[in-house]
């Protein structure tokens, strides 16, 4: 949504929040904007921008733009460096120069950091790819600081298409971009548009989405981006880019949840909150109270939502299908892959609904602004907050970590015996572990982190059987509630039955795994402690 | 940056010739380029040394004694190895690349030697863990001939990319001495010669180790 002002980075970078929603919404929206003065009068033009690439699409892989904008009889060619929603580019650079024609002209391009980004290109190798055309009206608005001071704020309403190898998409947007000042004011008056009518966050740029179209390629999933934090960092600067890296990771999944087609969208979008969830709890102690309950309250309502998406995709991938490969053309099985098909439907159908909801929309709105100008800095902050907030990273990170490492050893005590529900708990403590220390690996050397994250991750995964088996129990429940009498019903209480008996079975087989990686695990010294001098 | 090695054990087979010319290509469109020869010889030094000031200049990097540094500021590094080179040393400036460009000749002598070569190379780390590319490139190709087509079969033979066939002509031998490229001239019958090297250069752009996006929507 916004382009992040990185910390440390000094380049200017384009401040903005889009919305989008039906042509008719925006134009209400629009309506409503605060203008400021005359400058409050809309320009109207009409745009025609066609963008450039390779056949091999050389430079959407190197995360640039090229087009050349066709404005009433000019030819304005431009080149934008870090044009993704994900980029972890810095810098975002634009080349411009106006040209004769539509004709493109890399040639023309003497600035050298962005020579070099465009690369070699043959001759005549540049090509259209896609065609944007909208109406454009823009205009400047009131927009207001915490602090309640006026800042002008550019607005504007773009109408029209986008149209790649005869495909169109409709296109409707409002961009808002911040001339100067903190970004809060623009969070703060896309919320007071929410009020008048509910729009969606826009994330993707106009050449982002015209590659989708012209690839005819479906939305990507994302990993998050790498975390950059140093031993002497303030806890301050830590936790804002903690939590902003949280937001963006799954933010950049949304639109590959809302496609459905790969599992991994969902996944991601869930790490991304759960991440985020863990970050809070982290970093608990050093936020006030009610900021801390409203973060976790909405944060927790998102995952929840998502939840059953994610365990009807697990049920059936890493549970059914194993058991179809060992019983090929079973009807029970495949009575039962039917019903969770069904299920899977419906979850993937909640998790459209939560993602377009407005509440959704606020609370991102809410969550960028409080990040932007670090909200937590309030009356509720006490003093003892403030101080610990100006302290360098390392020494939270060793106490926080040395914590939970000894609360995961406290509850493994006695693996061997230990009955199932107390694995759960642990299950869940190494978790909190294993999140915990990656947030803060970095500050420590690699090579002695890794040996230390390698047997948490061994473990991590080894207990996750424990969970397979919980929530098979728990669909299998579920479907067999629902399903009635009759002669399907009768083959889904066989499947069931024949499931739950398979992984109890399979846990058994599980245990000296389970058992060793918690031995291995227990005996690795946690990287955070300075490492004992060994006598010769 | 994007560091291309030319290498191939078996002397003759114009590495020298693909490393000048790959150098030549990429300071032509405007990209800050640089030449190291890790060679005895300095073959592709001395083909520097008679560059002409008017055509685009490239950074020659003295590399014989091992690899230098790689200079600040530089859009294309190529490296040109000399023949018959340890499999150590050939590490050492793997290690380096992002792309290893193996020029073949359309010979009896040649084949088995690239393919002993190949199969070295597989087994190095960076090629083994897919995080260096390799493009064969036939070098000094008579199409129709006999000798075009058994080059062809090899090529099938050893499963790395083929990028494109560079066709036997004159004109190469005449710019060597002259420190110039097919891509510093002018001419109809030098643009058909600069076309057979795009399927090369379109690979090796394709190696950016900067192309951290998918092509597909975000």
């Amino acid at each position: 949504m916004v382009r992040p002002n990185q910390a440390g980075s000094s380049t200017p970078v384009e401040t903005e929040l889009k919305l989008r929603g039906d042509p008719e919404t925006l134009l209400r929206l629009w309506q409503a904007l605060p203008r400021a003065g005359s400058a409050g009068t809309p320009k109207i033009k009409d745009l025609e921008n066609v963008y450039y690439d390779t056949a091999d699409l050389r430079l959407r892989k190197r995360g640039l733009a090229f087009r050349i904008r066709r404005d009433g009889t000019r030819f304005i060619q431009t080149v934008k460096t870090g044009d993704t929603a994900t980029s972890a580019v810095m810098a975002r650079g634009e080349w411009e120069s106006e040209v004769p024609s539509l004709e493109p002209q890399p040639d023309i391009v003497d600035d050298p950091a962005i020579r070099a980004a465009l690369g070699l290109l043959l001759p005549g190798e540049l090509r259209p790819v896609f065609t944007t055309r909208v109406h454009r009206e823009v205009m400047e608005v009131n927009g207001t600081d915490s602090l309640g001071r006026l800042k002008v704020i550019e607005a504007a309403f773009d109408r029209g298409e986008i149209e790649a190898a005869g495909a169109r998409e409709p296109l409707a947007e409002i961009e808002l971009e911040l001339l100067e000042g903190p970004p809060r004011a623009l969070f703060d008056l896309a919320l007071s548009l929410q009020d008048i009518a509910p729009t969606q966050i826009e994330t993707r740029s106009k050449s982002a989405r015209g590659y989708a179209l012209a690839t005819g390629r479906k939305p990507t999933w994302h990993r998050a981006e790498a975390l950059e934090l140093t031993a002497r960092m303030p806890v301050d600067d830590a936790l804002a880019a903690i939590l902003g890296t949280c937001l963006r990771h799954w933010t950049a999944n949304e639109l590959a949840a809302l496609d459905g087609g790969d599992p991994e969208g969902v996944h991601q979008l869930r790490v991304g909150l759960r991440r985020f969830r863990s970050a809070l709890s982290v970093f608990g102690d050093l936020l006030p109270p009610a900021q801390l309950e409203w973060l976790k309250t909405e944060a927790k309502w998102v995952l929840n939502a998502l939840g059953p998406a994610r365990d009807w995709d697990v049920f059936q991938s890493d549970l059914l299908t194993p058991l179809e490969a060992h019983r090929p053309a079973d009807p029970d099985l495949e009575v039962l892959r039917a019903a969770a098909r069904e299920r899977q439907a419906a979850a993937y159908s909640q998790v459209r609904e939560v993602l377009s909801a407005p509440r959704y929309t606020r609370f991102l709105l809410q969550l960028g602004g409080w990040l932007e100008d670090r909200g937590w800095h309030c009356a509720e902050l006490t003093a003892e907050q403030d101080t610990a907030l100006n302290q360098p990273l390392l020494g939270l990170a060793t106490k926080l970590q040395a914590k939970r490492h000894r609360k995961a050893l406290k509850l493994g005590k006695g693996f061997k015996k230990l009955p199932t529900a107390e694995r759960h708990e642990l299950r869940i403590a190494v978790k909190n572990l294993r999140y915990t220390t990656e947030f803060f690996r970095d500050l420590y050397p690699a090579k002695r982190a890794r040996p230390y994250l390698a047997a948490l991750r061994d473990l991590q995964e080894s207990l996750g059987h424990l969970n397979d088996v919980a929530v098979a129990e728990h669909l299998l429940a579920e479907l067999t509630r629902s399903a009635g009498r009759g002669k399907a019903a009768g083959r889904l209480h066989q499947a069931a039955g024949r499931m739950i008996g398979w992984y109890d079975r399979a846990l058994l087989d599980f245990e000296p795994d389970m058992r060793r990686t918690w031995k291995s695990f227990a005996a690795t010294a946690p990287f955070w402690e300075k490492p004992k001098k060994q006598k010769a | 940056m994007i560091t291309v090695l030319v290498a191939n054990p078996k002397g003759g087979c114009g590495k020298t010739t693909v490393a000048t010319h790959l150098a030549a290509a990429f300071a032509q469109a405007g990209l800050r380029t640089a030449l190291a020869d890790a060679d005895r010889q300095g073959s592709s030094l001395g083909w520097l040394r008679s560059r002409p000031e008017s055509a685009p200049a490239i950074q020659g990097l003295d590399w014989h004694d091992g690899p230098g540094k790689a200079p600040k500021q530089v859009d294309r590094l190529i490296i040109d190895a000399p023949a018959a080179m340890k499999m150590k040393k050939i590490e050492e400036l793997l290690r380096l690349a992002d792309v290893v460009v193996v020029p073949v000749l359309p010979s009896g002598f040649d084949e088995p030697v690239t393919g002993e070569f190949l199969k070295q190379l597989e087994a190095l780390k960076p090629i083994r863990k897919s995080k260096t590319a390799v493009a064969i490139v036939r070098n000094r190709v008579q199409t129709g001939t006999r000798m075009a087509a058994k080059l062809d079969k090899f090529m099938l033979g050893v499963g790395h990319t083929g990028a494109g066939r560079l066709r036997h002509r004159l004109v190469y031998a005449d710019v060597a001495g002259r420190g110039l490229s097919v891509f510093d001239l002018t001419g109809k019958q030098n643009e058909a010669l600069r076309e057979d090297w795009a399927p090369l250069l379109r690979y090796i752009e394709n190696c950016d180790p900067a192309m951290p996006f998918s092509a597909a929507g975000e």
